[in-house]
């Protein structure tokens, strides 16, 4: 009779085994929990917590320091859920300055500590935020759509919501984009946000007049042979190229034809004075030294003939239409000397000497052509008369973004699968992908391909919020009449700022310029400009101009150049001795201004000296600026001191006080 | 027997289990493993420099974000005095009357907390009984700026003579 106690018995295995089942696919869930990569970390940083607690409140948050996943979700930002500080649990913790990776503090920048709700992390550092393992968050794998930034290009990520040129805190970032403005890049690839982009390059016509043939050729085989310090890239054109490409240049005419017959001689002892009074390093370099905004000089006389120098230097805007160069008033003598100087001395014993006459073949101009257009010559240089050719380059609106995957590594099997790699090696050697590529070597510096690299990833296709997005805002300022015409003569804008348009040499903007200086001391400046700061190498260029144009020009900005806001003449009646003694005591014993100004024979020359201040500045001016030095200019360097309107006024009535020392020799006592 | 049906039932059921737990482990492993490949590459090709004058790998760079944001506002601010090596040195340094000390002088470096130092940039010598040649920079820079341009000074060697 086992009948039924053997079918018990089945029912109960059966009843067990289930059992079992159930309770084991329960388990399932809770056990890959447990095992869960985040939970080691969070384990780690809870230990490291109660180590560290030194007080009863840190006790007791390291102890309520729970396990489980943390997010931060932005919804204005795209819907972002970045699951980052699940592991990394000390970021805004400041205890954990010192910690070792994943828990370490992050360092200060201008969004951190502050604005991590705002941002997340994906938003700087890239990644995938939904993940919470750390090989899927990083992505630190080949062909991985959207891996980690690494750390030294981080400041990309500061230009995806930042477009302008310059980003202050972002320093690498902002040198990378002044790279990509001066090199050219724009020139063969087009970048979205880009298109008020102009070349700086010359046009290139009418070299037959300016050079000869051998030196044009040099230049052409490899530039930097003839100018260590050119933008110029090496295209590494084969002699073939390079004749026909000579061929074709040596038939383009210029802007303007030359004067027919040889100009008369010069003296190169005064052109050399000419040279130094002019202060053309200001710009150009000498050997190297010099400002480098413009070309260097020392082999000038090598590669232009006098003749051209002549014409050029008398009507540079209409040889180069678009010239940086200022038109100097030359006289003729001086612009004859000055050439003299420039052909006689400043040669190169190693660039080529002049051969025959050169007279290209038709065929070889056609073929020359189809070199220009091939390498895209066009994209920089203009050729008066032909029509501005399209980017000869692939565009790079979100070259930032892209995956791996699409990269053409070509020969390169050496490189990582990573953007970063692959950009640094094709601006570092763009011709190592594969034969007959067009792109030319520039010779950056490691610092420079890491900049330019930072401003690549910067462009990537990531759509940006409204909120999200700063853009500087272009200036449209175009200065009026007679006054307009000298400013474009003497090319202002070049150096100067006026409503926010123009370059950046000169730290003072000149929109409030009549409020600052007195109408005769800007007359006299214009005619003769004095050293304002000495450890400059690029300084106001005297222009040689006519006491009626400096009126003109000294007037207009005086009456025009105003700004409400600054307080006009403090002390009508001339300051009053007893607040000028008062500003004495400050200047000397309170603020130590003379560590940086020279006043009456000693001082420093970081600042402006200080001498002619009663001719110069308004004493209304003076308070005003020393109350907040960066309110033109943020980077202007003299200290915001904090000075109440009684030390600034007082301040103003000393520095406006004529010394006797500072009395011209011969004036009456 | 039935215990012995039961531990068979519990270990054959163990070991989806355990293969769940490893399966989950697997593409870990898999995604490392990738990985780990292009650095070898890169040594491999590193090795290779010599001969192959295409390859070429990006020196590590000196400073990280925040001695480098440092490095900048020293440069603007500071070079002019301080010298460009933090030498005492600077173009203004010659006009001044105490001379600015060199920063990078181990003795000095060992002395100063970033605190003390931070102390000095923000409110200036005055503030801690030194020259007031050294004016206050605290409010032409920010808390953040004046950390990262300790962290700069930090970084400063001494003059080599």
């Amino acid at each position: 009779m086992n009948g039924p106690d053997r079918s018990s018995d089945r029912l109960w295995t059966w009843f067990a085994v289930s059992s079992v089942v159930f309770l084991v696919v329960l388990a399932v869930s809770p056990v890959k929990d447990y095992f869960r990569e985040y939970r080691r970390y969070q384990d780690g940083y809870r230990r490291q917590l109660l180590a560290t607690a030194s007080t009863a409140k840190e006790l007791k948050a390291a102890q309520e320091e729970s396990v489980g996943i943390r997010q931060i979700w932005i919804p204005a930002f795209g819907d972002r859920v970045d699951r980052c500080t699940t592991c990394h649990r000390g970021v805004e913790n400041p205890a954990m300055a010192r910690a070792e990776e994943p828990y370490r503090t992050h360092p200060p920048t201008p969004h951190t500590p502050g604005d991590f709700a705002r941002f997340g992390c994906v938003a700087c550092h890239r990644g995938q935020g939904r993940a919470t393992t750390r090989a899927e968050a990083h992505g630190d794998v080949p062909d991985w759509s959207s891996p980690l930034l690494p750390l030294r290009y981080t400041e990309a990520s500061c230009g995806t919501c930042h477009r302008g040129l310059v980003v202050p805190e972002a320093s690498l970032l902002s040198s990378g984009r002044a790279l990509m403005n001066r090199v050219g890049c724009l020139g063969c690839h087009k970048i979205a946000g880009w298109d008020d982009w102009r070349s700086k390059a010359p046009d290139l016509g009418g070299l037959a007049d300016e050079t000869h043939v051998e030196w044009l050729r040099a230049w052409l085989k490899q530039p930097r042979s003839l100018r260590p310090n050119t933008w110029m890239p090496d295209f590494h054109l084969s002699d073939d190229e390079i004749e026909a490409l000579v061929s074709f240049l040596w038939v383009q005419p210029g802007t303007e034809p030359l004067p027919a017959g040889d100009p008369p001689a010069g003296d190169s002892d005064a052109g050399k004075k000419v040279f130094r009074e002019s202060r053309c390093v200001s710009c150009h370099t000498i050997e190297g030294r010099g400002n480098g905004s413009a070309p260097e000089l020392s082999g000038i006389g090598s590669k232009a003939s006098r003749r051209w120098l002549v014409a050029f230097l008398t009507d540079p805007h209409g040889f180069q239409p678009d010239i940086a160069m200022p038109q100097y008033d030359f006289t003729r003598q001086q612009v004859l000397d000055l050439a003299s100087y420039l052909s006689e001395e400043l040669v190169d014993p190693s660039a080529p000497a002049a051969g025959a006459p050169f007279h290209p073949a038709a065929a070889r101009v056609a073929e020359g052509e189809e070199v220009f257009v091939k390498y895209g010559c066009a994209g920089c240089h203009r050729v008066p008369g032909r029509k501005p050719s399209a980017p000869i380059g692939p565009e790079l609106t979100g070259v930032g973004g892209k995956p791996a995957a699409l990269l053409d590594f070509g020969a390169r099997t050496d490189l990582p699968r990573r953007l970063p790699d692959w950009l640094a090696a094709k601006v570092s050697h763009p011709r190592s992908f594969r034969d007959g590529l067009r792109m030319p070597e520039f010779g950056f510096t490691p610092e420079q391909v890491e900049a330019l690299v930072t401003a690549l990833l910067s462009y990537d296709a990531t759509e940006i919020p409204e909120a999200y997005r700063v853009t500087q805002p272009v200036a449209h300022y175009a200065p009026p009449g007679r006054f307009g015409e000298l400013v474009r003569q003497y090319r202002c804008l070049t150096c100067h700022q006026m409503q926010g348009v123009g370059g950046d040499i000169s730290t003072a903007p000149l929109t409030a310029e009549g409020s600052k200086v007195k109408e005769s001391w800007l007359k006299s400046y214009l005619l003769l400009p004095t050293t304002i700061r000495p450890i400059l190498t690029d300084r106001m260029l005297p222009f040689g101009m006519a006491e009626e144009r400096a009126g003109f020009l000294a007037n207009f900005m005086a009456n025009v150049f105003l700004d409400d806001a600054i307080p006009g003449e403090l002390f009508p009646q001339g300051p009053p001795a007893e607040q000028a003694g008062r500003g004495r005591r400050l200047y000397y014993e309170r603020y130590g201004c003379q560590s940086c100004h020279q006043l009456g024979g000693s001082g420093g020359y970081y600042g402006p000296p200080l001498d002619d201040t009663p001719s110069k500045l308004r004493s209304g001016w003076i308070a005003w600026w020393l109350q907040g030095p960066q309110r033109w200019r943020a980077d202007v360097r003299c200290p915001d001191f904090g000075l109440d309107a009684r030390d600034a006024e007082d301040l103003a009535a000393f520095l406006v006080t004529p010394r006797p020392a500072a009395a011209k020799p011969g004036a009456q006592p | 027997m039935r215990i012995a049906t039961t531990a068979l039932g519990l270990l054959l059921l163990s070991l989806p289990v355990a293969a769940c737990h490893r399966g989950a482990a697997a593409p870990a492993k898999a995604a490392q493993a990738p990985a780990a490949a292009p650095a070898q590459g890169a040594a491999n090709a590193a090795g290779e420099a010599a001969t192959a004058p295409a390859a070429w790998q990006m020196p590590e760079p000196d400073l990280g974000y925040n001695a480098r944001e440092g490095r900048a506002l020293y440069e603007h601010y500071c070079s002019t005095c301080h010298g460009s090596e933090g030498h005492g040195d600077g173009f203004n340094s010659f006009n001044l009357d105490p001379k600015p000390r060199d920063l990078g002088d181990p003795a000095f470096q060992a002395k100063r907390t970033d605190e003390e130092l931070a102390t000095v940039i923000r409110s200036g010598g005055a503030a801690a009984g030194l020259s007031s040649g050294m004016p206050p920079w605290g409010r032409t820079l920010n808390a953040r700026q004046i950390g990262n341009l300790v962290a700069y000074l930090r970084t400063l060697k001494p003059a080599e003579n």
